[in-house]
């Protein structure tokens, strides 16, 4: 920073300013190595073709490319990248890799969602690619194999599934034998009546309304709820829910976008008020909608 | 369900000798309790994530020949659209000191399709771990390099 020349009281004096934080929103340059990341790609019809291509990709970013690159920017952003490119040379790549491997085998955990989406169904008319030699492939993950990455051999037996799915058209039960057997442990959530939807809107640590809230007060307006403001919006995601379709909790996010339509669009001129949503503005803004299932149908 | 003073039950100190993560001084109550601040209801849920969680731990602390014989046990939810499945995934994953991934299963297809492959899985999740490791080592000696530059 101080050039190569620079005497030892003057790096001294650069040094003190450095650590009080003085230099930092000045600009420097500096040579980056660029963490080379070729995007891998991968080979129709060649299953794990792919292992071989991101080697390919290093061993090319390793002759051609990795050059240091000369960047801009604040001392503060730059005392960081320093920071970990001389913690990465500490770094032992391999130890790295035995214990990423070791927790991944030890520790992993993989959530798939919509399995219900791949189990066969005995109604399905037109073509579709099969989705139960997915079913099929799976098995052997989940029981237990051993599967080649470009790190060596992962085995996954104690890697923990946990699948999840609506089972609205297709059943438990039309998933092939072999998976259900190895899902052992059933939970079923249940269905969210209003009283849910309550406490959905008050009680999580960023609740919706909670969320809005924060929002306007960006704009300096104060938004308020009243108990009986939140008890409407409650019930009437219930009853949409009921007669429309049931999209669960986040019908919540439609309908009060749809109440706080209004107040978000003029909360730029209303800086420093104070607004109450209660029982009366959202059946204002919602009541006719709700009643007229064709029209909310489109627009809840 | 009675509502649950969360906060006292995170334990404020955890042990520094023991290599364990945050998770892993969790109990189940604890993991439940947890997830409740983000994920109303939904108890069976819950428990069933928090045990299966602890089992984790419970697994590594058995000796080497049991420890090959307890396999985890997978879980199903079944539930309609909305109900928070997901959403407990996704609180999980940000609890769960773990490599963690979560897919579509809609995303895959048979071998010979095109599209990817199942063992794709098993792939992302070593990276992430190996991500996962990088940072918990570059804290590790960044004190060291500190000095260095």
């Amino acid at each position: 920073m101080v050039g190569n020349k620079a005497s030892i009281a003057t790096r001294e004096s650069f040094r003190k300013r450095l650590r009080n934080g003085d230099l930092d929103d000045n600009e420097i340059e500096i040579a980056v190595n660029e963490s080379n990341s070729m995007p891998s790609f991968e080979i129709p019809g060649m299953p794990g073709a792919n292992v071989g291509m991101i080697n390919i990709g290093e061993m090319l970013g390793k002759s051609m490319g990795n050059k240091p690159k000369k960047k801009k920017m604040t001392v503060k952003e730059s005392h960081e990248i320093l920071i970990n490119e001389e913690s990465d040379k500490l770094i032992e790549q391999d130890k790295i890799i035995k214990a990423a491997k070791n927790s991944t085998e030890n520790n992993g955990i993989v959530f798939l969602d919509e399995i219900d989406k791949i189990s066969a169904r005995t109604d399905r008319v037109g073509g579709d690619v099969s989705r139960e030699g997915v079913q099929r492939d799976l098995l052997p993950l989940i029981e237990g194999t051993t599967v080649s990455t470009k790190y060596g051999p992962i085995k996954t037996d104690h890697i923990l599934f946990i699948a999840s799915g609506a089972f609205q058209l297709a059943k438990p039960s039309d998933l092939l034998p072999e998976l259900q057997g190895r899902l052992p442990i059933r939970v079923e959530l249940d269905a969210l009546t209003s009283e849910d939807f309550k406490r959905i809107l008050k009680e999580p640590d960023n609740s919706l309304i909670k969320q809005y809230k924060a929002l306007l007060k960006t704009e300096n307006v104060d938004l308020e709820f009243t108990d009986d403001g939140i008890d409407t919006i409650a019930n009437l995601a219930t009853e949409v829910n009921s007669t429309v379709e049931n999209i669960g909790a986040r019908r919540l996010h439609t309908i009060i976008e749809r109440v706080l339509d209004d107040i978000s669009f003029t909360a730029t001129d209303n800086s420093g008020k104070t607004i109450t949503v209660n029982s009366e503005y959202v059946k204002k803004n919602l009541g006719e909608l709700v009643k007229d299932t064709d029209l909310s149908k489109f627009i809840l | 369900m009675q509502k649950s003073n969360i906060t006292n039950l995170v334990p404020k100190e955890k042990n520094i000798n023991d290599n364990s993560s945050y998770i892993s001084s969790l109990s189940p109550r604890e993991i439940v309790s947890e997830l409740d601040r983000f994920v109303v209801g939904q108890n069976k849920a819950k428990r069933a994530v928090a045990i299966a969680l602890r089992n984790r731990w419970r697994r590594q602390a058995l000796q080497d020949e049991m420890k090959d014989e307890v396999l985890p046990k997978n879980i199903l939810m079944i539930g309609p659209t909305g109900v928070g499945k997901t959403e407990i995934s996704r609180r999980l994953s940000k609890l769960a000191e773990a490599p963690f991934v979560k897919v579509e299963a809609t995303r895959f297809t048979e071998v010979g399709y095109v599209g990817r492959d199942v063992e794709q899985i098993v792939r992302d999740l070593l990276e992430i771990a190996i991500a996962m490791e990088k940072v918990k080592k570059r804290k590790e000696v960044a004190a060291v390099a500190q000095k260095k530059c």
